[in-house]
């Protein structure tokens, strides 16, 4: 027999879990990644088969939030049976070892699984006056970064300092912050932005990297799965927008009435990420839901956007317009469903071009 | 602690006709099952559907005769519609929490039937107990 210790189908066993059961947390993974369902049940018959992944933690400059929001993730779920599945090898706000013991614990990581191992890292590498402003055991974060990283099978790159520098950059980015893929260039990396990031996002794109590999990344590294869609494609006030009723201060008719935020200052059609349908605090609600606009945390220089509270220039044709046809072709075809599929969405996307990136990091 | 504020929040959900566009999928499913034995999953908690359009769509589709629970980790609830062939899936966690609704075309849905690996386990633990 084969050592079941080492696969995620003798943890499923140890724990009485049942495949059923595993399935079941499979298919909301999937829901939320997008896969279709019978991708979803593939990934559950190939998780259980999978090894022991060794994994080795990198924090440089961040606040902890990024691990916060993992490691609060709700129990028993998925998340957490993949979280503890992995073979956390090094990270230094979790593990027990200290000082000497918990560096020799990541070499012996590199060492042993040279090649294999799958590094993580939350928080942006200060490289000005070389790299001096942050250091983990007497060494900068750039060259601990370059070291892991040479051996490693892939990099993800959690939250939005790790993939965009984060609020560590803002202006006037006093330690020369810069995300990892500014450092690295001859690995894959996967970015996992957001400020934290999504929890099951995370683990997420842990359970694909197992089972089908990288997944599919956009131009900015980010799996497409997650941030394939703004939060105004799956937005429940996309209605009111479309009608053109938005709310014009927070405490308004409109405001109460729950119609769009558009005006406040809401980011949503130019931040990708998947918190209108996965939501936060285990689904509890999200800003928009909250009855606040969203910030476009997960967007590259979010901090130095011009303002949260400013609505994002709109071009000439007035919101209602452009959004509306876009979901009337959608009906119209009779296809709910495929309203958001890949193909639909490119034109959906085409109508949507007043709106851009630059809007955002415009500088006043 | 303060009292929480009481203010009069209504958050209208209109429908958006998307009850309609997810009836008229369904038809074309339902037809394939019946020709090619083909499944089908709708996810719906990936469409843009407000939770009158839930609402709408679950009153047309209406209850059949079968209703399933499952107690995993969380509950699960399935039942097939007043439309044979056509179930609803509602997957919970331990806190009952929504984590996944789906509507799937199919004779049976798939997370019912027995799993090979767990028939596997029941028969060992079946062997010890003698
Ligand atoms: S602008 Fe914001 S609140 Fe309005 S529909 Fe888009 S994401 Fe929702």
């Amino acid at each position: 027999m084969t050592n079941k210790n080492n696969l995620l189908a003798g943890e499923l066993e140890r724990l009485g879990i049942s495949r059923r059961t595993f399935l079941k947390f499979c298919t909301s993974i999937g829901s939320v990644m997008a896969l279709s369902p019978a991708q979803a049940a593939v990934m559950a018959e190939k998780l259980v088969t999978v090894k022991r992944q060794s994994v080795i933690w990198l924090s440089f400059q961040e606040c902890t939030g990024c691990t916060e929001s993992i490691t609060r993730s709700h129990k028993p779920s998925l998340e957490s049976l993949i979280f503890d599945f992995v073979s956390l090898d090094y990270h230094h706000t979790l593990q027990a070892a200290s000082g000497h013991a918990a560096e020799q614990a990541r070499e012996q990581a590199m060492h042993d699984n040279q090649g294999k191992y799958i590094l993580i890292v939350d928080g942006s590498i200060p490289i000005k006056d070389d790299g001096v402003y942050s250091t983990i055991a007497g060494m900068t974060n750039l060259d601990m970064l370059q070291q892991v990283a040479k051996d490693a099978a892939a990099i993800v790159a959690v939250g939005s300092c790790a993939t965009f520098g984060g609020l560590p950059k803002a202006s006037p980015n006093p330690t020369g912050a810069v995300s990892v893929s500014d450092i690295v260039h001859d690995k894959p990396i996967i970015n996992i932005p957001g400020c934290p990031p999504i929890p099951v996002v995370m683990t997420g794109v842990l359970a694909h990297v197992l089972t089908f590999g990288i997944p599919e990344l956009d131009s900015m590294g980010r799996p497409k799965a997650f941030y394939g869609d703004s939060i105004h494609d799956r937005c429940y006030r996309r209605p009111y927008y479309d009608r053109g009723q938005f709310a014009k201060s927070f405490d308004d008719e409109g405001a109460r009435k729950g119609w769009c935020l558009y005006e406040l200052g809401c980011k949503g059609p130019i931040t990708h990420n998947a918190c209108a349908t996965v939501k936060w605090n285990n689904g509890t609600s999200f800003p928009i839901q909250s009855g606040h606009g969203c910030l476009g945390c997960s967007e590259p220089d979010f901090w130095d956007a011009g303002g949260f509270y400013k609505a994002l220039s709109t071009g000439t044709n007035s919101p209602g317009q452009w959004a509306t046809a876009a979901l009337a072709a959608g009906a119209a075809a009779g296809l709910a469903s495929a309203y958001l599929n890949k193909s639909s969405k490119a034109d959906a996307e085409k109508d949507h071009q007043p709106v851009t990136l630059e809007d955002m990091g415009g500088k006043s | 602690m303060k009292t929480p504020l009481n203010l009069p929040i209504e958050i209208a959900a209109p429908s958006t006709g998307m009850a309609q566009a997810v009836l008229h999928e369904l038809a074309g499913h339902l037809q394939q099952l019946i020709e090619s034995g083909k499944t089908e999953v709708i996810d719906l908690t990936s469409l843009p559907m407000s939770s009158s359009d839930k609402q709408q769509l679950e009153t047309q589709l209406g209850k059949g005769e079968v209703d399933i629970t499952l107690t995993t980790i969380g509950e699960s609830r399935i039942f097939e519609t007043a439309y044979s062939g056509i179930w609803w899936i509602r997957h919970y966690t331990a806190d009952q929490h929504l984590i996944a609704e789906l509507i799937e075309i199919c004779s049976v849905p798939q997370i019912i039937k027995s799993h090979p690996a767990d028939m596997q386990q029941a028969l060992s633990r079946l062997k010890n107990t003698h």
